[in-house]
């Protein structure tokens, strides 16, 4: 007090000479900071997972697509529909095609059998290629005879299928109806004149030609080919193969159970850089356990919503190393000594003074939160035979409850029970993405593992520190039950 | 000096809000860092610690004890005396017996010396007698916090404050100055 003039001079202001700018130094000054490196890295990690989730669900969608289509192209012949053998035109002229004709009916019954469904929309383009095969065969009929060149043109649009019968051991080439119609009549008549005055005229090598052809085109195979005496006709499909689930809306209840981890930057300041109190600390090892009791409804077009209640319990540690230094009033101190010139006398000034002391402090503490999240997630879910995989993103509302630990709060060392010092939010919301994997077994029971990933939206503030956007994951098995 | 906003602003680690804290408080951490630095290299490297300090160590700062400039002031002498530690330019002779008496005229001399003369002095002082006499004399810590901020005994900064005020005294208190400050 008594040099304040002195401080005053010292302390005085002035422009900064040159090269003292921000631009001069910045460079230093952020050199000198922490590094964020660690933070950016996480967020990399992290943030691909929706756009992964995103390009393998379009993947999928499309690869489910293009099944689709090979699915509706087919027409099932059932093995009721008999066809005599020696009253068609290939079968009794091409016997050496049988054993390609038998190794595609194969084919096609295989995927036959592995078809799980097919829509309305394959039932018209059955028709229709049973339409165009009926034109198509006929040009192509006729043709044969002519040129192999004209047979080109018969592959451009044609679908034609050949089809055995696998019980009755026999290969038939699916035939327009008029000409079947023909077919009908000279086998009342006893005699095939007509197709018989056209085998001598297709050579071998023709036959083999247009064949090839034929094998190259897609598959058709009739679901009904009807034979009449007085009237053949070919008809569509007969019978769809209906979907596993044929609800419109399927409710599935599951519990969950499993581990989680988190981490949330700047929950306690790392560095307590002041002349009273230099220390360290560290938030570590942030993992826990949740258990989530969720309910999900599906839409046959693969849509679902999920929701439950999911009751998290995170552990973390503290671990703190640093120096305080406390200050404490000495009375009866030496706090001026003054000196007389003139007379050479001394005076001593005592009073109170304020006195330091350093206490060093080293520990670890374990903190217990518990939090309540409620999420509602929206998302698409993909089937194939026993398995179906479920991806989706929505919100959540958490809920927290501070058990036991120990913060920092304003810069000293806090134990607390119940209520955290700092953290004040009592809820926050959520982003939340969702993958879960099932497998059905029985009726209607499933098993599967189920990934989450949930950010907060928005920073949170606590009196002195802001949490950069706590994120958590969680991965987990699962079990289900479907109404 | 700073006010809520900034501050907030500046813990989120905005660059632009670095920039407006630095041209406010340059001025005011420079007046402190150049008493203890001489060259200019020296207060640059001061000038970043400190800075890169204050930035990281902002969201410290409890506005319920204490206004920013005391503080910030704290702040300032801490990392410059860890500077000063680390180059090992602090030399300390540890006192062999404690001085009686506290040359008081010299302080009070000193309280007519402008600002220019005041720099010139700091700038030739020893090192060990600056920082102790910088600490007592315009900082106001006790010998004890000396004592433990430097890692010495509080009798030992006792002793090198004498010895530094009597250091101005021999070398700075000519004849010449003496008479230009009418003080002879």
């Amino acid at each position: 007090m008594a040099y304040n003039k002195i401080k005053n001079n010292l302390r005085q202001e002035a422009p900064l000479p040159e090269g003292f700018g921000f631009d001069d130094l910045q460079e230093g000054i952020y050199a000198r900071m922490p590094k964020e490196e660690k933070k950016k890295r996480r967020f990399f990690i992290f943030w691909w997972l929706i756009p992964m989730c995103v390009l393998s669900l379009g993947a999928v969608y499309i690869f489910q697509q293009s099944t689709a289509i090979t699915k509706t192209n087919p027409v099932v012949l059932p093995p009721s529909a008999h066809m005599d053998h020696s009253k068609t035109a290939v079968a009794t002229s091409q016997k050496p095609s049988d054993d390609i004709l038998k190794s595609e009916i194969s084919t096609s019954l295989d995927k036959n059998e592995r078809s799980d469904k097919m829509t309305a929309q394959s039932k018209n383009n059955a028709s229709n290629a049973a339409n165009n095969l009926s034109k198509d065969l006929t040009l192509g009929w006729q043709e044969m005879n002519r040129s192999t060149q004209n047979k080109a043109d018969l592959t451009k649009e044609t679908k034609v299928k050949h089809v055995l019968n696998s019980d009755a051991e026999m290969t038939s080439l699916a035939l327009p109806s008029d000409r079947m119609a023909t077919l009908s009549d000279e086998k009342q008549t006893g005699s095939q004149p007509a197709l018989r005055d056209h085998e001598p005229s297709i050579n071998d090598n023709t036959h083999q030609q247009a064949f090839l052809l034929l094998d190259k085109l897609p598959l058709i195979t009739m679901q009904s080919l009807t034979f009449d005496h007085s009237k053949i006709s070919i008809s569509g499909p007969e019978t769809i193969i209906p979907l596993k689930k044929s609800a419109a809306v399927q409710w599935e209840l599951a519990g969950c159970g499993g581990f989680l981890t988190w981490q949330a930057q700047n929950t306690f300041p790392s560095d307590i850089l002041q002349p009273n109190h230099n220390g360290k600390t560290q938030l570590a090892t942030n993992h826990g356990y949740h258990i989530f009791l969720q309910t999900d409804v599906l839409w046959k077009n693969g849509f679902y919503l999920s929701s439950g209640l999911d009751y998290q319990k995170r552990y973390s540690a503290i671990s703190y190393e640093g120096l305080l230094v406390t200050n404490t009033l000495e009375p009866d101190q030496i706090i001026k000594i003054e000196k007389n010139l003139l007379t050479g006398m001394e005076s001593v000034t005592r009073g109170s003074s304020s006195v330091k002391t350093t206490t060093e402090r080293k520990f670890r503490k374990n903190n217990v939160d518990h939090i309540i999240s409620l999420p509602i997630i929206a998302g698409y879910q993909l089937a194939y035979r026993n398995w179906s995989f479920q991806c989706g993103a929505g919100l959540s509302v958490n809920l927290f409850s501070h058990q036991t630990g120990t913060t920092i709060a304003q810069n000293e060392v806090a134990e607390y029970n119940g209520k955290h010092p700092l953290w004040q939010a009592a809820w926050d919301l959520n982003l939340e993405s969702q993958a879960k994997v099932k497998y059905n077994f029985g009726q209607n029971m499933y098993v599967g593992t189920q990934f989450r990933f949930s950010r907060a939206l928005q920073n949170q503030l606590l009196t002195d520190v802001t949490v950069w956007r706590p994120y958590q994951i969680t991965i987990g098995g699962m079990i289900g039950y479907q109404f | 000096m700073l006010d809520n906003h900034t501050i907030q602003a500046c813990i989120k680690g905005d660059q632009r809000t670095h920039r407006k804290v630095y041209e406010t408080c340059a001025p005011y951490v420079f007046a402190i860092v150049k008493n203890y630095f001489n060259t200019d290299d020296d207060r640059k490297d001061a000038m970043q610690e400190v800075f890169a300090s204050l930035f990281t160590s902002l969201k410290n700062f409890d506005q319920t004890k204490g206004v920013f400039k005391s503080w910030l002031s704290r702040l300032v002498v801490y990392q410059c005396i860890s500077l000063i530690k680390k180059s090992n330019n602090l030399q300390v002779t540890y006192a062999a017996e404690i001085e009686d008496q506290i040359p008081d005229t010299t302080l009070l001399y000193l309280e007519q010396f402008s600002t220019q003369d005041l720099d010139k002095m700091l700038a030739l002082m020893p090192q060990g007698y600056k920082t102790i006499f910088l600490l007592s004399v315009i900082e106001e810590y006790s010998h004890k916090e000396i004592g433990e901020l430097l890692g010495i005994a509080p009798e030992t900064s006792r002793s090198q404050l004498f010895r530094g005020i009597k250091w101005i005294k021999n070398n700075i208190f000519t004849d010449a100055k003496m008479v230009q400050y009418g003080l002879q």
